[in-house]
């Protein structure tokens, strides 16, 4: 009896770990989700995270900081006020590295097969996230990302050199794109459906708005004249009706998740719209009724912000008649057409002459007098009105020169107060607006609170958390990023 | 295939070739070792039996235990007829009483229900004188009379005398026995000898006569009897005594004195170590247990539960900062069903369930019937009333709008001051837009606020009202010689607070049974089936929840008209909109949004609603081939589903809700577990005891949660069914897992010399979480030892120190990964609302989360050392335990930068530990026949700290990522708060702007501890005849709570706080820097952050003074309380008369209350709430729904 137990014992033992061990064996696997997934819905995602990046929280903030809207409720009436912090950035700082590592994915595996061209898509989105990225954080890592096992601190590198780097991934951009290897994406591009031309035209844009940015405005005005070449080819979100699905980002934070939060109260930029306004920037010839009734509206006491001009959310698919600037199926703006006509101008203005300035100017007033970017809904129920300036507008005493400067500098003046304006919905404005902040001629967004504008976003509290090579402390708001001392 | 059916082949032939082999083998070798043949069917029929073995069979034959000096029936042989027939008679007593007749013994019924055997006295007084016959021992004592003493033997408790208790003189086997009256007379040789009283059940005690011809004795209970029997985490019974480890054990009577409707809230407050934290007083809420403090981060934070020995899952699914507060599913236990529950706080104890035991395990053991002539019928009713025991403070000066200007439509309550209205109706516009009430009020726009009516208290009456609860069990029991049973019903249905959509409905049915097939083969099956069916209100962070939009409400709004029709103006032919939602927003319903909900279309229009159907039944076939030698083998099955709808009418706040939504989950569990286990009694010499377990356990769970989601409506009324809603409108996403472990098992219990006891075990387990990279087996190794020292021979008689025992103990117990973390999967991309599957081709992105493939278990180790005291005869009784333990590897989302791509990485990363002390007391201070006062204590710390995080600063845990949160932090205990700090110079001083107002910190930090630094619970009882009373306290200190809600009630100006009126004495400037000049009376309040007083006033609350805002620090409060959790008052009514004229046995009554009184100084809120339910993270207040205080009346009849 003894000897059995024993042996009972013992075999058991043995049959019974062997048994465990199998029973248990090949349950891991993951019956919810795939491990990899082809790399053209990988190309989708890139672009569906930059329109994120760009379209959520960071631009809600860089608006409300740009004067274009305000924080009234909740945690946005603190932020209205520049108190916030780094937690507050943890999505949008993730959506921006997110762009970045999964058009990475992209890359590598469009390596293996040899496809350039959607490695050269992969890479002018890459660089739309990173530059706008290093536009509002400043120092940002960028050498060594998007590769944990050799870089799980990446470093963060000087906003200087990150321009530069990005001006190099642009060019290698184009460089691929025009290889012309690589079969089309096809749908799986949700821009362009695999147009190289276009992609070309959007990689130019942005290394022109990197020059401009880094105050290169010869090289910005060179870059723009290869820029978008119509407003059907600006690189723009399409955005639908589905709740939790397709719908215009910005609309779904005013007219869903977080309604009444932000409204238009003390807005600069409806101040220069607004026709009733003092401080209204049209004259004999520009009549922006159409525009400011686009980007804004007060819908009394059926408004979310109760009585307060609002960013305009309406939208004909939700009962309105009107489309506003954030309807639910509007598409956001990424690299436009407007962008590349205002760039020509400035960069214009600065390095060139009067005479191209002021005909770029032109040329964009021309567009928007056609109804431009403005939502048809509104170019049909009003007035819209940008007549072609003549040099003796921007002369002394001229329509367009209110403060008696050089012709030139009324002539700067107004292209960057039609920046500003054009800007509504982009975080561009915010960035202008600091880059100009030197200037006379610059727009001067009073500060709501304080006497400082915020300068740059925070760090965000993730990779403080787990980067051991961030800044300590972070730069708070107000600090200047190395770009605009 | 090939590989399943290997595996499927490995296990049967495990499993049947152990059972059958070792079946066939013992009983094959059952021959030499069998037990002894009954007499009855022996193969010769001698004319006598010995009566010791008469006895034997007949507690075998009616299960009954018989205790007797064996000096009362050595030699004693009864008729083999008179003992052939008395095993054939039905009537156990009857039967006895036959047979010791004729030897002169008589028994008696123990009041535990056994039966004990004593002389007749008259008997011993002239022993016959016949040598060679059973009485020669008293022969001889009468023979050698030389000295004579009596006396009367009592127990020291009731002071009634003792019959039956055996007088022998020291040295000797002489002695004799008491009579019925406990008298007693012997003679001994010599009068300086020692008598020595024994008697079963009670402490034996020597005396040494001196001469004395008169010793009257007092014999005290002696502590076997005292002793509790505990579970073992393998469900067998042992002796607490003999096991090194600490042990609460909840009574069945404690469970029900606590009038809870739900199990888990009833264990609080009664034993050491252990925390229940419920989530707030909604009906059926679940409620977290912790025990020993936090051992996990990111792991199931709650116990084990076995139920006649099977886990069963106590999951709470969809617990979060918002939506409803969802229930535990421990709860669908009816607890009057529960024998016993009993927690297993230390890792040595739980040891054996390995890598699911390291946050303890409950075992609880559901009744059974008892053997007797009749059926046992028992019928429990109850009935609670609820009401809401704390409310904010509201202030209701001042009315809806902003900057002191009344805004019928405004956010806010920083409004005009309602005394300076003129009074009377308001002034409205009848030409314009109004909202129709279906009673033909009108409701038209405001263009001037008259009226100073306030409305705090009707709209808080408008949905909170009178709770109350019915609760209906009835059980039958009993059984026969070979089979038993256990029937039950209960039927729970509960009303919240809450009115309307707010209620509990459970009904339990149960029926176990016991069976014994012969000597060899016993069966136990356990079966119940459950249904609960509850309506949940909205809380939390949701503005389709209840407290949300009542205490954001202005006080000068009216919210009881909630619905209505809606015209655009007031042109007879306008179309109306139907059934538009009235919100303080929306005081015309002139929006499809109205924003927050009014709460009283929350209560009434919308649903959300649990409908469970579980089934949970265990099986136990014990075989004893020897009698040495028991081989168990036991499964079950624990399998629910819960079936979960919601339901938002068109116009219901939030975009997503406005334009209704409708969805419905269905989660189901199945847990399926196997065990067989042999178990070994065996001496190794007569003072060595063994016991020894080997076992093999495998168990497979299964989960699957399917949901299917519709917005947009196409009918506005329709009901829900998916069919009501455009394609790219539904969505349906489901989730599965499958996870099994495979263990085998060892104990061996030993025991030396009757004083020291060891226990040892070893587990090994494998499991499918593990990771391929990683070893595929891990062990749990535990001991315990334990010494009562009491029985060394010198300590021995000491009169204060009744009992002594030491015990250490040593464990390794663990938590498992979780499932389907070793690869990096693609999903489809959703972020900002875009969704992947809108675009392109679909849009499926590399996860965040990067796989792992050397995923371990969490392994925890934990020394215990402690004590177990009894002083004066088992009066006072305590224990005390010191802990200390280390959690290595756990398992966490280690934040990576996500400048690396990936946000986290699921590792074994961290570390941890908890020390602490546990302490448990109870004193009968009075204990008589018809009195008995006593006094219970416990109390315990627990300190818990995070060793390391793997660089990671903080892991969210539970609550708003960038709110307040419970998180853990390196070198913090886990569930820190978390949140918004005020900048602070190196000196931790507040940095002051010019004014002396402070500035928001650009980073969160640390805002307080939400773990106590100690808890502890008072009992007491008294009882008296048949009255019994009973009060328990509960407290718990040094915690610290977000009280969120306060904040954002400061922002919406609704809070008492913000009704606050002062006038400055020197001119001031405000947050916005606006002087305000002297004399004047502002609406706020004064504080000194350090540079001197400063005014807060709307322009402080509604920024950074905001619980919107991003200092959250400022609104955690001390939250300490402590509370009369339980009192009740009973009496039971069982007078001979009254049962003989009822046939009833008895009839209690029952008056008790629950959390009748709290002491805390946290404001508007009982601290004892959390956001988040059941999970890690606790701590936070959020329009968390508010919490209960209750009477209950209850009434059992027992047939």
């Amino acid at each position: 009896m003894k000897r059995f137990i024993k042996y009972s014992f013992f075999a058991w033992l043995f049959i019974g770990q062997i048994g465990c061990e199998s029973i248990v064996d090949g349950l891991n696997e993951n019956p919810n989700s795939p491990t990899d997934a082809p790399a053209m819905l990988t190309l989708t995602g890139v672009q569906l995270y930059n329109t994120s990046f760009h379209s959520g929280l960071a631009y809600l903030l860089a608006g409300m900081w740009a004067g274009y809207h305000s924080g009234v409720n909740r945690q946005y009436a603190e932020y209205n006020n520049y108190g916030i912090n780094a937690d507050i950035f943890n999505p949008v700082w993730s959506d921006a590295y997110q762009v970045s590592m999964q058009a990475q994915i992209v890359m590598d595996k469009m390596e293996v097969e040899g496809n350039r061209r959607i490695i050269g898509i992969a890479k002018v989105l890459k660089a739309n996230a990173m530059g706008t990225a290093t536009a509002v954080w400043g120092d940002i890592p960028y050498t060594e990302i998007s590769d944990s096992d050799n870089f799980p601190n990446p470093k963060f590198d000087p906003q200087v050199e990150v321009y530069a780097k990005l001006q190099t991934l642009l060019d290698e951009s184009i460089a691929d794109l025009e290889s012309g290897s690589g079969a089309s994406p096809g749908t799986s591009d949700i821009y362009f459906g695999g147009n190289v031309v276009q992609w070309v035209a959007v990689a130019h844009t942005l290394k022109s708005r990197y020059y401009m940015e880094t105050r290169n405005y010869e090289l910005a005005y060179s870059e723009a004249e290869k820029g978008v070449s119509s407003a059907a080819n600006s690189m723009k979100t399409t955005h639908g009706v589905v709740l939790s699905g397709n719908q215009n980002p910005v609309y779904r934070f005013l007219a869903i998740s977080r309604t009444g939060d932000i409204s238009a109260k003390g807005s600069y930029a409806a101040a220069l719209l607004d026709p009733k306004s003092a401080t209204y920037r049209g004259n004999a010839k520009t009549d922006e009724n159409a525009r400011y009734n686009f980007n804004f509206i007060n819908l009394g006491s059926s408004g979310y912000a109760s009585g307060q001009l609002e960013p305009n959310y309406l939208s004909v698919a939700g009962g309105s008649t009107f489309n506003g600037i954030y309807a639910q199926d509007a598409k956001f703006p990424l690299v436009t057409y407007e962008e590349k006509l205002l760039t020509l101008a400035e960069a214009g203005a600065r390095t060139k002459s009067f005479a191209v300035a002021l005909a770029h100017l032109n040329t964009y007033r021309a567009y928007m007098n056609t109804g431009g970017y403005i939502n048809a809904t509104y170019t049909r129920a009003y007035p819209v009105k940008y007549l072609p300036y003549e040099e003796a507008d921007f002369a002394t005493g001229g329509m367009v020169n209110k403060t008696g400067e050089a012709k030139e500098l009324a002539l700067l003046r107004e292209i960057l107060q039609e920046r500003y304006v054009s800007f509504v919905g982009q975080i561009l404005g915010f960035n202008d607006i600091r880059r100009t902040a030197k200037e006379a001629q610059g727009v001067k967004v009073p500060p709501v609170f304080g006497s400082v504008l915020p300068q740059r976003f925070l760090y965000a509290q993730t990779e403080v958390n787990s980067n051991t090579n961030t800044p300590k402390p972070i730069p708070n708001i107000f600090q200047l990023t190395e770009i605009n001392k | 295939m090939k590989k399943r059916l290997w595996q499927s082949l490995c296990l049967s032939c495990i499993l049947l070739g152990f059972t059958a082999q070792s079946f066939g083998q013992l009983m094959a070798s059952s021959n030499d070792s069998r037990r002894e043949k009954s007499f009855l069917k022996s193969g010769f029929q001698p004319k006598k039996v010995h009566l010791k073995e008469f006895l034997k069979e007949f507690e075998q034959k009616f299960d009954v235990s018989i205790a007797y000096q064996t000096v009362l029936v050595e030699d004693v042989y009864v008729e083999h007829k008179l003992a052939a027939t008395t095993l054939n008679d039905k009537n156990v007593e009857e039967g006895l009483k036959r047979i010791l007749k004729g030897n002169k013994l008589k028994f008696r019924k123990s009041a535990e229900g056994y039966y004990v055997l004593y002389r007749d006295a008259e008997e011993t007084q002239t022993p016959p004188a016949t040598s060679g016959d059973a009485k020669q021992v008293y022969k001889e004592v009468s023979v050698q009379q030389v000295f004579g003493v009596s006396g009367v033997i009592t127990d020291k408790v009731s002071g009634s005398a003792i019959p039956g208790v055996t007088v022998l003189i020291k040295g000797t086997s002489q002695g004799t026995i008491t009579d019925e009256t406990g008298k007693y007379k012997i003679e001994i040789p010599d009068p300086n000898g020692t008598l020595v009283y024994s008697y079963i059940g009670y402490e034996s005690r020597e005396i040494e006569v001196g001469g004395k011809s008169v010793i009257n004795v007092i014999l005290t209970e002696s502590v076997q009897a005292l002793s509790e029997v505990v579970v073992s985490a393998l469900g067998f019974k042992e002796s607490a005594d003999k096991v090194g480890v600490s042990n609460s054990k909840i009574s069945s009577e404690a469970i029900a004195r606590s009038g809870e409707a739900s199990l888990i809230n009833s264990l609080a407050g009664k034993a050491s170590g252990v925390t229940i934290t419920r989530t707030n007083g909604d009906p059926g809420a679940g409620s977290s247990i912790q025990i020993r403090g936090q051992n996990t981060i990111t792991g199931s934070s709650q116990p084990l539960v076995i139920i006649d020995g099977i886990p069963m899952s106590n999951s709470s699914i969809g617990s979060n900062t918002g939506g409803v507060t969802e229930q535990s599913r421990l709860n669908d236990i009816n607890p009057d069903d529960i024998e016993s529950l009993q927690i297993l706080k230390g890792a040595s104890a739980a040891a054996l369930w390995g890598s699911r035991a390291a946050n303890g395990v409950i075992v609880i053991t559901t009744k059974s019937g008892k053997k007797g002539d009749k059926i046992n019928i028992s019928f429990k009713s109850s009935v609670s009333i609820d009401k809401v025991s704390v409310r904010h403070p509201m202030q209701e000066g001042y009315g809806q709008g902003a900057a002191g200007v009344y805004n019928p439509t405004a956010t806010y309550a920083w409004g005009d001051k309602i005394s300076t209205r003129a009074g009377g109706e308001d002034a409205v516009n009848t030409n314009g837009a109004y909202f129709l009430t279906p009673d033909g009020r009108k409701y038209y726009a405001i263009t001037k606020k008259n009226s100073q009516d306030t409305f705090a208290d009707s709209n808080f009456d408008s949905v909170f009202g009178t709770g109350h609860f019915l609760d209906n069990s009835l059980s039958l029991s009993g059984g026969g010689e070979k089979a038993t049973f256990f029937f039950s019903l209960g039927n729970v249905k509960q009303q919240g607070i809450i009115r309307n959509n707010s209620d509990y409905k459970r009904t339990t049915v149960r029926f176990n049974t016991d069976y014994k097939f012969n000597n060899y083969v016993k069966l136990n099956t356990k079966a119940s089936y459950m249904n609960s069916f509850s309506n949940r209100i909205g809380t939390g962070s949701n503005v389709n929840g209840l407290f949300l939009g009542l205490l954001r409400t202005p006080p000068d709004f009216d919210q009881r008209d909630y619905k209505g029709d809606y015209y655009a103006d007031s042109n007879p032919n306008t179309a109306p909109v139907i059934g538009r939602q009235r919100s303080y927003r929306r005081y015309l319903g002139n929006g499809a949004d109205p924003l927050f909900n009014n709460p009283v279309w929350t209560i009434n229009e919308q649903t959300n609603s649990s409908g469970v159907n579980r089934f949970l039944t265990s099986g136990e076939l014990i075989i004893s081939p020897v009698k040495w030698f028991d081989l168990i083998t036991r499964g079950g099955v624990d399998f629910y589903t819960d079936r979960r709808e919601e339901y938002f009418p068109v116009f219901s706040a939030g975009g997503t809700n406005a334009t209704g939504a409708y969805s419905e989950r269905v989660i189901t569990e199945k847990e399926l577990n196997l065990d067989v286990i042999g178990r070994a009694t065996k001496n190794i010499t007569p003072n060595i005891t063994g016991t020894y377990i080997i076992g093999f356990n495998i168990n497979d769970r299964k989960f699957n949660d399917m949901l299917g989601t519709i917005n947009n409506f196409l009918v506005a009324n329709a009901p829900g069914n998916f069919s009501n809603a455009l394609k790219a409108n539904t969505t349906v996403t489901n989730t599965k897992r499958n996870i099994r472990s495979a263990r085998l098992y060892a104990t061996a219990n030993l025991g030396f010399y009757d004083q020291v006891f060891v226990n040892m075990s070893l587990a090994g387990e494998s499991a499918s979480t593990f990771g391929t990279g990683s070893q595929s087996t891990f062990y749990y190794p535990s001991a315990d030892v334990a010494w009562q020292f009491t029985n060394l021979k010198p300590l021995a008689n000491l009169q204060f120190l009744t009992f002594g025992k030491l015990r250490a103990s040593y464990g390794v117990v663990g938590i498992q990964p979780e499932p389907y973390k070793l690869n990096t999967v693609y999903t489809q991309l959703a972020t900002e609302g875009l969704t992947g599957s809108f675009y392109g081709n679909g849009a499926l992105v590399q996860s965040g989360l990067q796989g792992n493939n050397f995923l371990r278990p969490e392994k925890k180790t934990e020394y215990e050392f402690g004590t177990d005291l009894r002083f004066f005869n088992n009066r006072l009784r305590a224990g005390v335990t010191y802990y200390q333990n280390v959690v290595r590897d756990l398992l966490l989302q280690v934040e990576q930068a996500p400048s690396t791509g990936f946000e986290q990485k699921y590792a074994n990363a961290a570390e941890l530990e908890n020390k602490g002390w546990e302490l448990d007391l109870s004193y009968d201070i009075v204990r008589t026949k018809d009195w008995k006062v006593a006094l219970n204590a416990n109390w315990n710390r627990n300190r818990n700290k995070i060793r390391s995080l793997a660089g990671t600063e903080s892991i969210l845990l539970s609550g708003f990522d960038t709110g307040a949160s419970s998180r853990a932090v390196e070198g913090q205990p886990v569930g820190i708060l978390w949140g918004g700090k005020f900048l602070r110079d190196a000196n931790e001083q507040l940095v002051l702007n010019d004014a002396g107002f402070p500035q928001a910190s650009p980073v969160a930090g640390i805002m307080g501890d939400p773990n106590p630094s100690w808890r502890g619970g008072l009992g007491g009882a008294v009882n008296f005849k048949n009255f019994s009373f009973n009060i328990l306290f509960e407290t718990f200190q040094d915690a610290i709570i977000s009280n969120a809600t306060k904040g954002i009630m400061y922002a919406y100006g609704t809070h008492g706080d913000t009704g606050n009126e002062v006038t400055l004495t020197n001119a001031m400037v405000n947050y916005a820097g606006k002087t305000i000049p002297a004399g004047t009376t502002v609406r706020g309040n004064f504080k000194d952050f350090g540079k001197g007083p400063v005014l807060l006033d709307e322009s402080w609350y509604t920024t950074l003074g905001s619980g919107l805002g991003s200092v959250r620090e400022q609104f955690t409060e001390d939250g300490s309380w402590t509370r009369l959790r339980e009192i009740s008052l009973g009496y039971t009514l069982n007078s001979k008369a009254f049962r003989q004229k009822t046939k009833l046995q008895s009839v209690d009554f029952s008056i008790s209350g629950r959390n009748l009184h709290l002491w805390t100084k946290a404001v508007g809120i009982d601290p004892e709430t959390n956001l988040t339910g059941v999970s890690v993270g606790r701590g936070l207040e959020y329009f968390n729904n508010p919490p209960t205080r209750s009477f209950l009346f209850t009434i059992k009849i027992n047939y």
